[in-house]
């Protein structure tokens, strides 16, 4: 069976890095989801007293 | 001189095959290790192992081109068995894994992985026994890139992507795959400790987390699955049946307006689907199937990947604690590799150990959830990179 070395290091390699880097932009993705969403329902809630108390 | 080892028309490979399987019920039911799998899967090993039965015939002995209606000629001229339809229509078309990934979704709270995103690091480092079993199978000539990428998976310690990938890349390998990869998942608690001993200084296992770390509200675990699916499969195309079918089912639980589809899901839904694949995988390890040196193989590369990604989850955890003000336990890093949640128990096991204060069990969640979706994607990066 003969091995073809580019291959391999291309999937070995290659694939690992672009796992990496997919799951670090999902990290990325959900951290900034999860920031957004932090600072409306903070603002919201800012707003809902301000509302209340008028 | 050696007719005797062919009663009954059985020859001895039967006999090993009966007791193996006999093995894997006995550790099903008295140790109670992964019992929803071993258990089916020992009793297909003796559907197949038993072949006056013909319950299902070896895969090669199928005419290839048949459909159904010639499937189920066959089955009443007793040409092939009940459970190769099952197979055919079940598993080769991929239909049964990617179900049981929807169950998976079902059953799994994101949110600590959502909470700590640092998780998904874990998840992706922990995949470094599946590169590395992949180069070492592949460039020992041992197997094809095919096979290489699949015995390599078994590292992930997912069961539905090992199975997906199997099936489409080496489907002659999904009997011994299936079996290594679930048995070794029901022994992630004898095979991590040591690793993260030798890997951690007890100073390092102690390290006390603080209970909660952040409250996550129900539209951010309602996005969740959504945004995950889009990017992951904007990214890697290949891995959407599989993160589409997790995310689909996780949505299902965290959209709190659909209880009971995921109750469903998550309920006598994958049971049923665990049982079939059980049996099924089971039913593919006929004596001659399994008694070949490719197995033994499978057997020990799956030990290298199990202890290379539970080291690529924890040494990520302690270069991560590098720039951290407040350093994790890097135990939980550990717990990258998925096989959900034992390995999650695993870290709180250990690290309660260290430090009795500690309760790491919500913190290695998140990492073990990532390793689900780590998996996913690494299965769908070598669909699409291997020719």
């Amino acid at each position: 069976m003969s091995i073809d070395w580019e291959l391999a290091i291309k999937i070995g390699v290659g694939g690992y890095g672009m796992t990496i880097l997919i799951l670090i932009i999902l990290a990325l993705v959900t951290l900034a989801v999860g920031l957004i969403l932090q600072r409306t329902a903070k603002g919201e809630k800012g707003g809902g007293t301000e509302k209340g108390e008028g | 001189m050696f007719g005797w080892y062919e009663w009954g028309g059985l020859y001895w490979g039967n006999y090993v095959m009966l007791l193996i399987g006999g093995v894997l019920i006995y550790l099903g039911v008295a140790k109670k290790m992964e019992p929803l799998l071993l258990v089916p899967i020992g009793f297909g090993i003796f559907l197949v192992n038993l072949p006056l039965g013909g319950v299902m015939v070896p895969l090669k002995d199928v005419p290839e081109g048949w459909g159904l209606d010639e499937m189920l000629k066959g089955i009443g001229e007793g040409r092939v068995g009940i459970l190769n339809l099952l197979y055919k229509y079940g598993i080769e078309s991929e239909i049964i894994p990617l179900l049981i990934f929807l169950g998976v979704g079902a059953m799994i709270d994101f949110a600590p992985t959502i909470a700590r995103p640092i998780s998904f690091l874990f998840g992706a480092a922990a995949q470094l026994g599946v590169v590395v079993v992949f180069l070492i199978a592949y460039l020992a000539g041992w197997f094809t890139v095919r096979e290489a990428a699949c015995v390599g998976i078994i590292g992930g310690s997912d069961g539905p992507p090992t199975v997906y990938l199997t099936v489409a890349l080496a489907p002659q390998l999904l009997g011994p795959i299936t079996l290594v990869a679930y048995s070794y998942m029901a022994l992630v608690p004898i095979l991590q400790p040591p690793i993260i001993r030798l890997l951690t200084t007890k100073r390092e296992r102690a390290i006390y987390m603080k209970p909660q770390v952040r409250e996550v509200s129900r539209l951010e675990t309602i996005l969740f699955p959504i945004v995950v699916f889009i990017v992951a499969t904007l990214l890697v195309p290949k891995s959407a049946p599989l993160i589409g079918m997790l995310m689909f089912g996780n949505l299902l639980r965290a959209s709190g307006v659909t209880d009971r589809l995921a109750q469903s899901a998550s309920g006598v839904f994958i049971d049923v689907l665990t049982f079939l694949l059980g049996l099924c995988v089971g039913a593919l390890m006929p004596a001659e199937v399994f008694f070949k040196l490719e197995t033994l193989a499978i057997i020990g590369l799956a030990v290298v990947a199990f202890t290379l990604s539970t080291a690529g989850g924890l040494l990520a955890a302690k270069f991560v604690n590098l720039f951290l003000k407040e350093p994790i336990n890097p135990i939980i890093g550990a717990a990258g590799v998925s096989a959900v949640p034992m390995a999650a128990r695993v870290a709180q096991k250990e690290g309660q150990k260290a430090n009795p204060r500690n309760f790491l069990l919500m913190h290695a969640m998140g990492p073990n959830m990532a390793g689900a979706i780590a998996t996913s994607v690494i299965a769908g990066i070598f669909l699409g990179m291997i020719p």
